[in-house]
């Protein structure tokens, strides 16, 4: 350990949380505003798929712009507003540096939250493009990337101005996602809308930000987050960590390729399909220590996990971590896509990385930080677990019916003998049970949002107090 | 509290750490030899997928590897195939209605009857009855301005055409639409397309006006 | 890792590598400079068409709809997959197909079929009544109406000329017809216009 680090006093991180205050609780408003938004569509979006007549007489309402809609607030509302308060937050602590000119960072939050506003009511009134996590209207593009490169910045001249010497794995992967984020930003725009580049290359352009975005913007913070907390909540160390800066490369050079092999089929040259596909063959890597140090050292010290909250989250997250790394690698594979291809088994697969891999972990953070922040513990602490349970059953309710029924539908997709009419039938079936899943994801999102609300009611209380007394004073002062 | 100091690990400290013995508990194997296996296994993996699959890192070459092409070959004929008839042949009316229905369609409707007060009539229109050279023009360039069709105004805007469509389409076009909707004139030839863009060269749009001396009746 | 300097550089390689080798070597190959969008095959001339005038106007109904969410519009090679077998398409989509459209809509799912060719499949009234109503046409299916796209309104005397000869429960009643809007018609000439039936060098038709 680094002699300023044992130096630093008890108060020294607690002075850190407390300063940080301000920044987190701002964009975690917001996440959770977003997340409420989101679950409301993502529930609509889905509905929608087995039940297409519901709510189709306006255009605004259509199918095709819920689902974009759904995406942009979910994304974007409820994922890059808490990436950036978690991140913020972390590399803040890692670094033992408060975080100054807090303004600007608050300024960034509600010009972010403005423009995702204008870009989702673009949706609704048909401004929307036709790439995945790309569909909010061009003219938000710039707004969003100038706020989000001021936490990038911030969270880099955060690190720059470190007490502490040591170089952790959750800095790695932190301070990746920082500069990786405005670059895919800029070369999405600028290729696909500012001057766009002719052909299918858009759709490669659109693929490889995709990618870049689930992993190494969001994936990155997940990774981030549990490279933090695993070992400090266990009191051990990781499994494997010698050997995590290999996992890191691997991560970080082969990991921006991934975003090809999801174009397999596709009218691309084969090379460009098949440097995705070898991509995805090399994070076996990344996959394998992560999975050990994450849930290699998880098993390992399974009795600590049940009964806190916060480690439930995360170990759950480092299995959701494993599983979708064996996605990435077979689902990448010529001979599986051309069955999984196009299907639903897709949208588990995403759904298994963004919520179970990076929101499972950014709750696990928000439970874990927001009663150091604010110096007291969650009022209703049986609803932590109560969360993590919902959202168990939610997740799984999701991605195992999306999976087998996606599978399936890809099976008879691909056998000329079964008419599409009798594909759309089944599949809408298995898809009936995503919605039922919005129901239970919805109910733990409403428990955090509850959670947060007893907490801070000190400082609303507070608040109400300060206004009143101040009125009763004038009254008494005219008085006297 | 304390814990927040005591227990975040640095790195140096964590390598320095005596990790086997953490593992002593369960397996002889330790974890970073699966984490070397997986190394090695998937660049072994990745190697062979490169050196197999990439074909031949050639822009224009969409098949992975060589085998496909012939096993494509093969599906000729044995499945369901083209809708039946001679997938060879070309029937020019059936071009020419594609085209018609892409592009002109969308005013003078797939009845050919146009938009009252809008577009004028194709079905049993004069216009269409006269010289192709005429009706060559007026879809190269476009036409504006009041215009008198089986005795009704129209004063409409026809959008030029002549740089979405090449000289074939254009014939095509005009064949099926001469022949279609009790029209009863003969095809017209790609040539005589050439001809007029060749003659007419870059201009805006005509008017009934400028297009009096190719009305003949 | 054990200064922020190697990092960025690991970071700055990696990210700026599939940038650059990936996507820029794209735009080079993929480009209507290097892929001649007027040519002759087998005989043939082919032109490859971005979707000019009304089809390009549909093109921007198509998107702004929001129809990729459940439609693709890339044909997988006839033996992968069941496009060919399905009729979707009797080749490939290649790179040269797409090179002068304004926005590539290539889709990632298929809650319905593949578009790249259903202009070869369907008549323009086809269209206007599956879009008027789906269930129409399709006793199964997931796909909504878009009641939006339409008007219904009273006539006398004849029915207009662009009014959606239907059938069944969809039949306005006496002395109303439904007409299709500006963009009902676009949209319908952009789907016409969807058609992969001409031969490329890098793509040749299956018979």
């Amino acid at each position: 350990m680094s002699s300023m680090e044992s130096n630093l006093t008890l108060s020294g991180t607690a002075a850190i949380d407390r300063s940080n205050k301000a920044p987190f609780l701002v964009y975690l408003f917001s996440a959770l505003k977003w997340l409420f938004f989101a679950s409301i569509f993502g529930y609509l979006a889905s509905w929608k798929t087995h039940n297409p007549e519901f709510l189709n007489s306006w255009s605004f309402l259509t199918v095709g712009r819920v689902q974009a809609v759904y995406t942009a607030a979910f994304v974007y509302g409820f994922g890059c507003n808490i990436a950036f308060a978690v991140s913020l937050w972390l590399i803040a602590r890692l670094s033992g540096t408060e975080i100054r000119f807090r303004l600007v960072l608050i300024i960034a939050a509600v010009f972010w939250n403005l423009a995702l506003t204008v870009g989702v009511v673009g949706i609704f009134m048909g401004d929307l493009n036709a790439f995945e996590f790309l569909e909010l209207p061009s003219y938000v593009g710039l707004p969003l990337f100038l706020s989000s490169l001021i936490v990038c910045v911030w969270g880099i001249a955060c690190f720059k101005n470190r007490s502490y010497s040591e170089f952790y794995a959750s800095q790695w992967f932190l301070l990746a996602a920082f500069l990786i984020f405005p670059w895919i930003q800029i070369v999405a725009q600028i290729m696909l809308f500012v001057n766009p580049v002719p052909g299918v290359v858009q759709a490669l352009v659109a693929s490889w930000f995709a990618s870049n975005l689930i992993w190494l913007w969001f994936g990155s913070i997940a990774v981030a987050g549990l490279y933090y907390l695993i070992p400090k909540l266990l009191g051990t160390n990781l499994l494997a960590y010698g050997i995590a800066r290999r996992a890191f490369l691997v991560f970080v050079l082969a990991g921006t390729w991934m975003g090809a092999a999801r174009l397999v089929g596709g009218p691309f040259p084969a090379w460009m399909i098949t440097s995705g596909i070898v991509a995805s063959l090399l994070m076996i890597i990344f996959f394998v220590i992560t999975g050990i140090n994450f849930f290699g050292t998880l098993w390992q010290n399974r009795s600590q996990i049940v009964g806190n909250g916060v480690l439930l989250f995360a170990s759950f997250a480092s299995l959701a971590l494993l599983i979708s790394g064996v996605g990435v690698v077979l689902l990448s594979l010529r001979g599986v896509a051309e069955v999984s291809q196009f299907t639903i088994l897709l949208d588990a697969h995403r759904f298994l990385i963004f919520y179970g891999v990076f929101s499972m972990t950014m709750f696990s953070v928000v439970y874990y930080a927001l009663p150091k922040i604010l110096g007291r513990e969650w009022p209703m602490d049986f609803l932590v677990s109560s969360h993590f349970w919902i959202a168990f059953i939610g997740i799984v309710m999701l991605v195992v019916p999306l999976t087998i029924g996606g599978w399936k539908q890809g099976v008879a997709m691909n056998d000329a003998a079964v008419p599409f009419s009798e594909v759309v039938r089944f599949s809408s079936y298995w898809m009936v049970a995503r919605s039922m899943a919005w129901i239970f994801l919805t109910m733990g999102h409403l428990a955090l949002i509850l959670n947060v609300i007893g907490i801070l009611r000190p400082e609303v209380e507070t608040c109400i107090e300060d206004l009143t007394r101040t009125e009763t004073d004038a009254v008494g002062g005219v008085e006297s | 509290m304390t814990e927040d100091q005591t227990n975040l690990k640095s790195s140096e400290e964590v390598e320095d750490s005596n990790l086997v013995s953490l593992n002593d508990k369960n397996t002889f194997i330790s974890p970073e030899s699966i984490g070397y296996l997986a190394i090695v296994v998937s660049i072994v993996l990745a190697v062979i997928y490169l050196a197999r699959f990439s074909g031949g890192f050639d822009s224009e070459q969409y098949l992975e590897s060589s085998g496909i092409a012939s096993k494509m070959a093969n599906l000729g004929g044995s499945s369901g195939g083209l809708e039946g008839g001679d997938p060879g042949a070309f029937d020019p009316i059936k071009e020419g209605k594609k085209i018609y229905q892409t592009t002109c369609m969308a005013c003078h409707q797939v009845t050919g009857l146009g938009m009252t007060g809008a577009f004028p009539p194709l079905a049993e229109s004069e216009w269409v009855a006269r010289d192709p050279e005429l009706l060559a023009r007026i879809v190269l360039a476009g036409l504006q301005g009041p215009i008198t069709v089986k005795d009704t105004e129209f004063n409409s805007i026809m959008a030029p055409l002549g740089s979405i469509l090449n000289d074939e389409q254009i014939a095509l076009a005009l064949t099926y639409v001469r022949q279609e909707w009790g029209n009863t004139s003969g095809p017209v030839d790609a040539a005589v397309v050439t001809e007029a863009r060749e003659q007419s060269g870059e201009r805006g749009m005509w008017t009934v006006e400028e297009l009096k001396s190719w009305i003949t009746d | 890792m054990k200064s922020f300097g190697s990092l960025f550089i690991v970071v700055f390689v990696g990210i700026t590598a599939s940038w650059y080798f990936l996507l820029v070597e794209g735009v080079k190959s993929l480009n209507p400079s290097e892929l001649d969008t007027s040519l002759q095959v087998n005989g043939d001339d082919v032109t490859i068409i971005g979707h000019e005038g009304l089809a390009g106007r549909g093109q921007k109904v198509y998107r702004e709809l929001g129809c990729v969410a459940c439609h693709t519009q890339q044909v997988r090679r006839p033996g992968y997959g069941g496009d060919f077998a399905r009729e979707w398409g009797s080749r490939q989509s290649v790179a040269r197909d797409y090179v002068l459209q304004d926005q590539v809509i290539l889709g990632s799912k298929r809650l319905g079929p593949d578009l790249s060719n259903v202009g070869s499949r369907h008549e323009a009234a086809w269209f206007f009544a599956h879009l008027n109503n789906p269930s129409d046409l399709s006793e199964v299916t997931n796909m909504p109406s878009y009641p939006f796209l339409f008007e219904k309104r009273e006539f006398s005397g004849s029915p207009s000329a662009n009014a959606l000869v239907l059938e069944g429960n969809d039949t306005p009643a006496e002395g109303f017809e439904i007409v299709p809007t500006d963009d009902a018609v676009a949209l319908v000439a952009y789907l016409l216009s969807l058609n992969l039936d001409y031969d490329l060098p890098e793509s040749k038709r299956i018979k």
